[in-house]
């Protein structure tokens, strides 16, 4: 049977205090790693070598780079929304640090086991969208509202077709706790039954995390760097650990969701767990130094236009197959 | 909406239907992430430049560095100071001195300013045991200018004693075999002026004898410095000997002496290539020989040109000279 924290630890605020301190240190940990992967990926797609001075293969590239900026002096603009501005990086934190620790990592292991996982993980992502508005708003910097902006109305266009892709898959597991969906997955995993299903959720979630080709919000050519353009030292970097795990949480949802989570032959789960999301977040990364940016029209027309239709359609003959076969 | 805000070109929307461009840009977009994939397993291109340093190509020029012969263990420079002369930018100081027991003269001194040095190589062209070449140099930075005096003899110090020391050996071997040789040439021609003397009908055909053999053994030693420069037995120094010798035996019935008459029979065919060599360097007349290369019309219009540079430098000085006694009085 599924176990949780609390079911391990008796005492509700230990329990509490140990997962946040675990998902902090994970959060921090692969925000490390995957800016050193980034980095390096890029660069051997380029035909570079990345970073390969400090550490093994500069694996420590990234620490380095954190005392850097956590020596940085903070920086506030002038006339800027005091509390917005620097309520922003925090509130943008917290939503990924809940989101991670809703999905199970093994068979019987989940830091938190609720009916309405999938639910909650959605609805803490689109928290992050407000601290983005956040940020451009306080800031009083036109790249940075122009950004802000951007990245609501890209998140309001594709949160509907990731949610509809998300639901075909509840409509055959027949549930929203995440973990049976993963069980409900029995022998294949849901993108076999899924395929166009899983396609527009993966190319919604690239676009959730404002990464490129989707990376509107912070287009550097254009918008300097979007909304975090005011945010200088730790707070910039709070917003860069924030993109990182919001591309881990985006992908756990599509492996517990399209690819059977932590199930798989051999190995034990949390391993296929954890490999399959950094196989995703890798697929990420290879999208993003392959495509260019899309125009602000292309990206609003690819929305509306293409994935919405087509996400409808997909949920519209998974509930017919679904009525017929009952 | 407009046709431009489409994913894809306006020309094609109109012949393809929604699902068949969507179809068609989705495998467009695989194409493009096959080619990032492939590139992701291939070796960087990028050089780690301090650490690593690019391959130069043989034609690449640089400042000029001494040559270090293996056979030498040293370099070869005779302070001839022909590249100094040569020198359009007065670039190189050399100085050299004469050693005891060594035959020819060693530099003492040889100084390349790169910051002036325009990387023309006429002296590496000019230079008569070919000690000169061009160093791979090109990332010398500094703050001053004399930073950029390169000491070429700097590496070759520590082992000027050795050299010194192998040369001298070296030298009174030679200057042995050649007294024998000298003795031997005195005895055959001794030999073939009592055969003159006693048979004058056979004069032509015994003369033969000699012309025949002497060429065989002066020649492969001709063409042996032009291949391998500069060799520890100094076969340089026998150069002048051995063309002198090859065609010396015509002039040799009457000569009593074969040697003495080399430098004679020599410059005749050196022409003015060697004259302006001679000129440039009086005291030291045994390196010329390796200008008598024919090939060396440029190098021959270079030296003349030089010439008539010092020539006019000269006459300057003296202008100067008297401008200056002039208002000394």
């Amino acid at each position: 049977m599924l176990k949780t924290l609390s079911d391990l630890v008796p005492n509700v605020f230990l329990a509490m205090l140990l997962a946040a301190a675990a998902i902090m240190a994970f959060a921090t940990v692969n925000a490390l790693f995957l800016v050193w992967l980034e980095r390096k990926v890029s660069a051997r797609m380029q035909r570079r070598y990345g970073p390969t001075v400090v550490g093994p293969f500069g694996m420590f590239q990234t620490l380095v780079d954190v005392v850097k900026l956590l020596s940085k002096q903070l920086i506030s603009p002038k006339d800027i929304d005091k509390p917005l501005y620097h309520l922003a990086p925090i509130v943008v934190f917290v939503p990924v640090v809940l989101g991670l620790s809703l999905f199970p990592i093994d068979k019987s292991f989940a830091l938190v086991d609720t009916n309405v996982g999938l639910v909650l993980v959605f609805a803490f992502a689109g928290m992050g969208f407000i601290a983005i508005f956040m940020a451009g708003w306080g800031s009083n910097n036109k790249y940075a509202l122009l950004g802000a902006m951007r990245a609501v109305a890209q998140n309001i266009a594709y949160e509907i077709p990731l949610i509809l892709a998300a639901l075909a898959v509840t409509m055959i597991a027949r549930s929203m706790r995440i973990a049976d969906i993963v069980e409900a997955q029995g022998s294949f995993p849901y993108i076999l039954v899924q395929p166009i299903g899983a396609l527009i959720y993966y190319i919604s979630a690239v676009a959730e995390t404002n990464r490129a080709p989707f990376d509107i919000p912070e287009a550097e050519s254009e918008l300097v760097a979007g909304f975090h353009t005011e945010y200088s030292g730790m707070r910039f970097a709070l917003f860069f650990l924030a993109e990182y795990t919001n591309m881990v949480i985006v992908s756990m949802v599509a492996t517990s969701l399209f690819l059977g989570g932590y199930k798989g032959p051999l190995l034990p789960g949390p391993v296929w767990f954890f490999g399959k999301v950094y196989f995703l977040i890798f697929v990420m990364l290879w999208l993003r130094w392959t495509f260019p940016r899309l125009r602000f029209d292309q990206l609003m027309t690819f929305a509306w236009k293409v994935l919405i239709p087509l996400a409808l359609a997909n949920l519209l003959v998974t509930a017919t197959v679904l009525k017929v076969m009952s | 909406m407009s046709a431009d805000t489409s994913l894809v070109a306006p020309g094609a929307e109109k012949k393809r239907g929604y699902l068949a461009l969507l179809v068609a840009g989705f495998f467009t977009l695989l194409s493009g992430m096959w080619v990032t994939l492939k590139n992701l397993f291939r070796k960087p291109v990028t050089l780690r430049y301090p650490r690593e340093r690019p391959e130069l190509s043989t034609a690449f020029r640089s400042a000029i560095d001494l040559v270090d012969f293996e056979e030498l263990g040293s370099h070869d420079c005779v302070a001839c100071m022909q590249c100094v002369n040569i020198c359009p930018s007065f670039c190189i100081q050399v100085e050299g001195q004469k050693y005891d027991g060594v035959k020819r003269k060693r530099a003492t001194k040889f100084l390349v300013d790169y910051a002036l040095c325009s990387v023309c190589g006429l002296c590496i062209d000019v230079c008569p045991t070919e000690t000169l070449k061009y160093s791979k140099i090109y990332d010398e930075v500094s703050f001053e200018r004399d930073a950029f005096v390169f000491d070429l003899l700097e590496p070759f110090v520590e082992r000027e004693e050795a050299f010194l020391e192998g040369q001298r050996i070296a030298d009174a071997k030679e200057a042995e075999e050649k007294k024998k040789k000298a003795e031997a040439a005195k005895k055959a021609k001794a030999a073939v002026a009592a055969k003159k003397k006693a048979d004058g009908g056979e004069e032509a055909e015994k003369a033969e004898k000699p012309k025949a053999e002497k060429p065989k053994a002066a020649k492969p030693k001709a063409e042996a410095p032009k291949a391998e420069a500069p060799k520890a037995e100094a076969p340089r120094a026998d150069e002048p000997k051995a063309e002198a010798e090859a065609e010396a035996p015509k002039a040799e019935a009457d000569a009593p002496k074969a040697e003495a008459d080399a430098p004679k029979a020599d410059e005749p065919k050196a022409g003015k290539v060697d004259k302006a060599a001679v000129e440039a360097k009086p005291a030291e007349p045994k390196p010329k020989a390796a200008f008598a290369k024919p090939d060396s019309d440029a190098k021959a219009a270079s030296l003349a040109r030089i010439e008539a540079a010092k020539k006019r430098a000269l006459e300057k000085k003296k202008q100067a000279e008297q401008q200056a006694e002039g208002e000394g009085e």
